[in-house]
């Protein structure tokens, strides 16, 4: 009966989808390396969505790939997560920004190589008209407490990311327990959440990059800040192979090497969102003149 | 019985709590016609299903050529390759009238070439071979019928199962189609056909039988009595009528119809002296011509009873017209005590 | 109002400009989709008939069960093969997670139960005289069964768009077991829960509307085989 035309437009179309998903296997960076030294495989980075959303990796990650020969596959979860993935060895390197959560990883023996990448700034963005008026505040858990007080709405993220537990340290600090029906908890990443604040009209503790990335669609504004209360570090740290064999720890360390590297920190030095410079780099030290102070360790 | 095609022993179907066949006993001679009248959802089709092995019974023994079905998957698959069932509303499947005929060629591993050649002659003989490209599903309740049997024709089996064969043939197809049916066994094919109509059971068929609300009985519904079988002198009797005793030969006893073959019971002038015990002397009441056959009604009973009880007897047309018979003439009805059948009753 | 008009009105724009990236996770979107559909009608149309032509004890209790799968959410069957194709689960040595195939084993697992019920529906709607007829006239299993794939092939066909449909929208197995990798495993559907996610509204509405387009697309092929299956 129909059987022959059945067959055909069957295979027709097995060929197709296997066609476009061969097309669509070409990695983002250009093609690999010199003759000679063989296809190396790809680098996966399990990293967080705010670090994903800032754009920085679509800087920092195209040159140390033409460089090493082999693609980045960057996977963009909560801190939580990437960190898991690095558990599990389902990646070989994490870029997270959670200096506690990190040293439980490195504690456990799930990576080696932990360095320090940059650091940028938590603050709080608020309605235009400030009703807790945090611009006063004295410093953070001050600012969280006139929230409290005031009883204004509160955005957090909820999810146990870097910039959730951040947040609760704050919350520590100030010696309160936010509950009731201003503090909203969206369990979703920093973009979203971010939304969500600002659908509210609602403060929330954002990191510098997202915040510069979504500037133009908030309402909201920057009514907190506090460099130096409210660092935001980043590490990279690889995935330790005597755990997960098979992971790629080469890749990783010349990732990590790239990354640290005088070139990697120039350019996330010179990376701009909206005009304004975001991170600052933290690996390569600036040399101290020799004569009049001992060498400091590097990092 | 010598060669049987089909032996049915203590078959019963239940759909639930509901029966809807019971049949003791069936047999279907290998190289014959036979046809089971009855009336409609008298379980006939369910019948046929069964022993088609399409179906499996809730209890009782089926042999198809002396072989019981159900006892393996591939020995039932052998045997099924050697049935074809036509049902009474055939499905045209979704392609030409030549592939529906095609369709069971296939299965049984002939050639491509070979198949068509079989199925444009099975086409021919049902008098559909101009239809051939035409779409099966669009067909006329009476094509589909002829295509159908078309259809069963190209298997060419050793046993064919005619659901209603006849229902929803025009008139001008309807000869066609039964010589088709009456050469099937001269081409070794043994065929059991239904019908509701008496009339083409008795044209087709060698032997008939009735089903009647999931009873088999191997004769036709004619002459049915019912009464108490009685013991009268260490015989068996049943009366039908005052002072009108049927003789029988069984050993069942009390409450119990009776039914006898009207091609069993012999028509004299003469009260006859002979072995028969059942003699009963009456009036032709009826004559009606069927087919080669004519059906005499006699009334049978004491003469001076108005009302008589019909005996009906089943005479060849020849005899007929030798004994030159007439309406209201007296006449005697005599059958063997071995000619009754007895259902229902208790041994004694 | 007035910003609801020019998030779309935006979105149309971005539509016709056709970015490389928009085309990219449309292809790679179509791709998985009609691999694990088809491999889902391969495996689910012939246990759908199975079960739907037989007869045996524990039919309508497998039947019931096959319906609750299709209400599992697709964030949990990503979740559970995720625990699987993980480095330390149990099918880890295949590395396929965050790679394209890893979707479509998803895809299949969610489309799987969909196309089963739907083929198993099929094959009961199919006349019962069917069977009869096919089996009398010496049909084995294996022509009985292409026999009710023939005869019923509309309700048959359904089941196989009905799958397709279910996997091309879905985002929860794409984002768990995909990983959302910008060029290789970024699909439409992901691509529309990152750009949402960064408040990219309009973006979203576009990919939203390209994905639609090709949903259409393909339905519209569907429609035309159907009409040519059924005269």
């Amino acid at each position: 009966m129909r059987a022959p035309r059945a067959i055909a437009i069957l295979t027709g179309s097995l060929g197709l989808a296997l066609g476009i998903l061969g097309c669509s296997e070409t990695p983002p960076a250009e093609s690999p390396p010199a003759a000679g030294s063989g296809a190396r495989p790809v680098v996966r980075l399990a990293t967080t969505t705010s670090t994903d959303n800032s754009g920085l990796l679509e800087r920092l990650l195209p040159p140390f790939e033409k460089w090493w020969g082999a693609p980045v596959h960057v996977i963009a979860v909560g801190t939580g997560r990437a960190l898991d993935l690095g558990r599990n060895g389902d990646v070989d390197v994490v870029l997270v920004h959670d200096p506690a959560a990190e040293d439980a990883f490195m504690a456990e023996g799930a990576g080696l190589n932990r360095r320090s990448v940059m650091f940028n700034d938590f603050l709080i963005v608020g309605p235009k008209d400030d009703p807790a008026k945090i611009a006063q505040a004295s410093g953070p858990a001050d600012a969280f407490a006139r929230i409290a007080r005031a009883e204004a709405p509160f955005v957090s993220r909820g999810d146990n990311s870097g910039t959730h537990k951040k947040e609760l340290a704050v919350w520590q600090a100030a010696n309160l327990k936010p509950a009731g029906a201003w503090y909203l908890e969206a369990g979703q990443g920093m973009g979203a959440t971010l939304l969500v604040a600002d659908e509210k009209n609602a403060y929330c503790l954002t990191d510098r990059g997202t915040y510069l990335a979504m500037r133009a669609k908030l309402h909201l504004a920057p009514r907190f800040e506090d460099p130096e209360a409210l660092r935001n570090s980043y590490s990279i740290i690889a995935v330790n192979p005597a755990v997960h064999r098979d992971v790629n720890y080469l890749g990783a360390m010349a990732l990590v090497a790239w990354v640290t590297s005088p070139e990697g920190q120039k350019i996330i030095a010179d990376f701009r969102v909206d005009g304004e410079g975001l991170f600052h780099p933290l690996a390569v030290p600036p040399q101290e003149p020799a004569e009049a102070k001992p060498q400091k360790a590097m990092r | 019985m010598t060669n049987p095609a089909v032996e049915v022993r203590g078959l019963t179907k239940d759909y639930g709590p509901r029966r809807v066949l019971d049949v003791d006993r069936f047999t279907v001679e290998a190289g014959s016609i036979s046809a089971v009248v009855g009336p409609n959802g008298s379980g006939k089709t369910t019948l046929l299903g069964i022993l088609a092995t399409l179906e499996p019974p809730t209890s009782g023994e089926v042999l198809l050529w002396g072989e019981p079905v159900g006892r393996s998957r591939t020995a039932d698959r052998r045997l099924r390759r050697r049935v074809v069932m036509v049902h009474e509303r055939p499905w045209m499947f979704h392609t030409t009238v030549l592939g529906n005929v095609e369709y069971g060629l296939a299965s049984r591993g002939v050639g491509r070439r070979e198949a068509r050649r079989r199925a444009a002659e099975a086409l021919e003989r049902v008098g559909l071979a101009h239809a051939a490209e035409w779409f099966a599903p669009a067909l006329s309740a009476g094509e589909a019928r002829r295509t159908a049997l078309a259809r069963a024709l190209a298997v060419e089996p050793d046993l064919a199962l005619l659901d209603e064969p006849l229902a929803d043939v025009d008139a001008q197809h309807r000869t066609g189609v039964e010589r088709i049916i009456r050469e099937l066994p001269a081409r070794g094919t043994t065929v059991l056909l239904t019908t509701h109509r008496l009339e083409t059971a008795y044209r087709l068929a060698d032997r008939c039988a009735s089903l009647i609300g999931g009873s088999l009985r191997n004769t036709l519904p004619d002459n049915h009595f019912s009464g108490t079988i009685a013991e009268s002198d260490g015989e068996p009797v049943m009366a039908i009528a005052p002072g009108c005793r049927l003789h029988l030969a069984t050993p069942l006893r009390g409450p119990a119809h009776v039914v006898i073959d009207p091609r069993t019971v012999i028509l004299s002038r003469e009260p006859a002296h002979s072995s028969a015990r059942n003699c009963f002397a009456g009036r032709i009441a009826a004559l009606a011509a069927e087919g080669d056959r004519v059906r005499v009604t006699v009334d049978v009973g004491v003469p001076a009873s108005p009302r008589g009880v019909p005996i009906v007897a089943l005479i060849t047309d020849r005899s007929f017209r030798e004994m030159n018979l007439q309406l209201g003439e007296p006449i005697s009805a005599v059958f063997k005590t071995v000619a009754l059948e007895v259902y229902g009753g208790k041994p004694s | 109002m007035r910003w609801t008009l020019e998030q779309l009105a935006e979105a149309l724009r971005l539509l016709g400009s056709l970015d490389r990236q928009v085309l990219g996770a449309l292809a790679l979107s179509l791709g998985v989709a009609t691999l694990s559909t088809v491999l889902a009608t391969a495996a689910g149309v012939p246990i759908g008939i199975a079960v739907g032509l037989g007869r045996f004890r524990g039919k309508r209790l497998l039947t019931t069960v096959l319906h609750a799968l299709l209400a599992l959410p697709t964030v949990l069957i990503g979740l559970v093969l995720y625990t699987a194709l993980s480095s330390r689960g149990l099918l880890g040595g295949w590395r396929l997670l965050y790679t394209p195939a890893a979707i479509v084993v998803g895809q299949f697992v969610l489309a799987l139960p969909l196309v089963t019920a739907l083929a198993l529906a099929a094959a009961e709607g199919v006349d019962p005289r069917v069977r009869l007829t096919a089996l009398t006239l010496g049909a084995g299993r294996w022509r009985v069964a292409r026999t009710i794939l023939a005869e019923g092939r509309g309700a048959f066909l359904a089941a196989v768009v009905a799958g397709f449909g279910r996997v091309f929208g879905e985002v929860g197995i794409s984002m768990m077991l995909g990983g959302n990798i910008r060029g290789y495993t970024r699909t439409v559907t992901t691509a529309i829960a990152l750009e949402t996610a960064k408040g990219e509204v309009p973006l979203g509405i576009a990919l939203g509307l390209a994905l639609m387009i090709v949903a259409l697309a393909v339905n519209l092929l569907f429609l035309h085989l159907r009409r040519r299956a059924t005269p």
